[in-house]
């Protein structure tokens, strides 16, 4: 019985070298290639995977996500939204990189099991204050950042941030969201943001 | 606010591409990878792609637009493999995705230039037109067995290019 790399190996062998196969073989081979994926269970696990507008970068799409994922005050407001974000362990990077995931379980537990010195991966930030984003980021794009109000640092976000992403695509997307205002001057980032009701979260 | 009408619909006609194209692109992907893991997630990567992209698919070249990007990805794919088992890289190579991108795009010139007239119909009526061997045989009227010899000759002297 072969593994699953030793066949993938076979498979390639065969390609290279296909006269050291039999036709029988190259035909059992062929079959096994040939068979129909399960598409319904397909398209489940990719509708799964992809099933909020979180990470969608057009205006439209972030506002929706944010009206749904929302903005977590420090002060303690349920967190009622973490029906609506959706599993992603298995979110997939360009590069099939593991992505490091932050996760909390309610309000009054703000770990944040982030990865600070890894950059060249993607990472989400799951409920996770904007101080602590902008930390990582003006780290990676090497610019200061300045908070216009002392709310701003604490307020809470959802965001999947990937290395290919330039800061001015960050800029966009961040400022996608309503409560968001991100300004660039020179190499400093300033960054306004006005509270959400809790109703809205 | 909330999720908007318009996010519903590019959301059904996703579903459509979806359900329409996904054994297809799955079968072609697994032609040059093997690994079923693998080919489904450059599938789905393709997906998520017009998912969140802004590419619009016009229905007559969308079957085609679909498997050359599958064909595409898994050649750019196995190209990282390949480099990553000699010492690359994997961010180095990230940023090689413009080179790679040239390359792609040289593809269907490199298989007119290096394979001959019969293979060059076989290899687009597989990557292109995502027929099934059987179909290829049918319409090039040889064995199963000879369709898979041509697809690897092409496939091999593709890769090579690639590894070059």
């Amino acid at each position: 019985m072969q593994t699953p790399d030793q066949k993938k190996q076979m498979f390639f062998d065969m390609q290279e070298h296909p006269e050291k196969y039999s036709d029988e073989q190259i035909e059992t081979m062929m079959d096994e290639l040939n068979q129909m994926p399960d598409v319904g269970a397909a398209w489940q696990k990719f509708e799964q995977n992809n099933c909020q507008t979180a990470l969608r970068p057009s205006r439209s799409r972030w506002k929706a996500a944010a009206a749904v994922i929302g903005i977590l005050m420090v002060s303690g407001i349920a967190f009622a939204a973490i029906h609506f974000i959706r599993h992603v362990a298995d979110v997939r990077g360009d590069l099939r990189t593991p992505i490091e995931d932050t996760r909390i379980s309610n309000s009054r537990q703000q770990t944040a099991e982030t990865d600070t010195t890894a950059t060249s991966h993607p990472k989400l930030y799951d409920n996770v204050p904007l101080g602590e984003i902008f930390k990582d980021l003006s780290d990676y794009y090497h610019v200061k950042v300045v908070y216009r109000n002392e709310d701003a640092p604490r307020l809470r976000l959802y965001y999947l941030w990937k290395p290919e992403y330039t800061l001015e695509k960050v800029m966009e997307m961040l400022n996608n969201f309503e409560w968001i205002q991100i300004q660039k001057e020179n190499d400093t980032l300033f960054i306004r943001t006005t509270a959400i009701p809790a109703k809205d979260c | 606010m909330g999720i908007t009408v318009k996010d519903v619909m590019e959301r059904i006609e996703c579903q459509r591409l979806f359900m329409q194209h996904y054994a297809k692109m799955y079968r072609v992907a697994r032609t040059i990878l093997y690994d079923e893991q693998e080919s489904e997630d450059v599938v789905s990567d393709i997906f998520e792609h017009l998912l969140y992209g802004e590419t619009i698919l016009m229905p007559d070249t969308e079957e085609r637009y679909l498997l050359t990007s599958v064909r595409n990805q898994c050649f750019k794919r196995l190209r990282h493999v390949s480099n990553s088992l000699q010492g690359g890289d994997y961010a180095e190579l990230a940023d090689d995705s413009e080179t790679d991108d040239e390359r792609l795009t040289d593809i269907d010139e490199f298989v007119a230039n290096h394979l001959s007239v019969q293979e060059q119909r076989i290899f687009r009526l597989r990557f292109t037109d995502g027929y099934s061997y059987e179909e290829i045989a049918t319409a090039e009227d040889i064995s199963r067995v000879a369709v898979w010899k041509h697809l690897s000759h092409a496939l091999n002297i593709i890769r090579q290019h690639f590894k070059e």
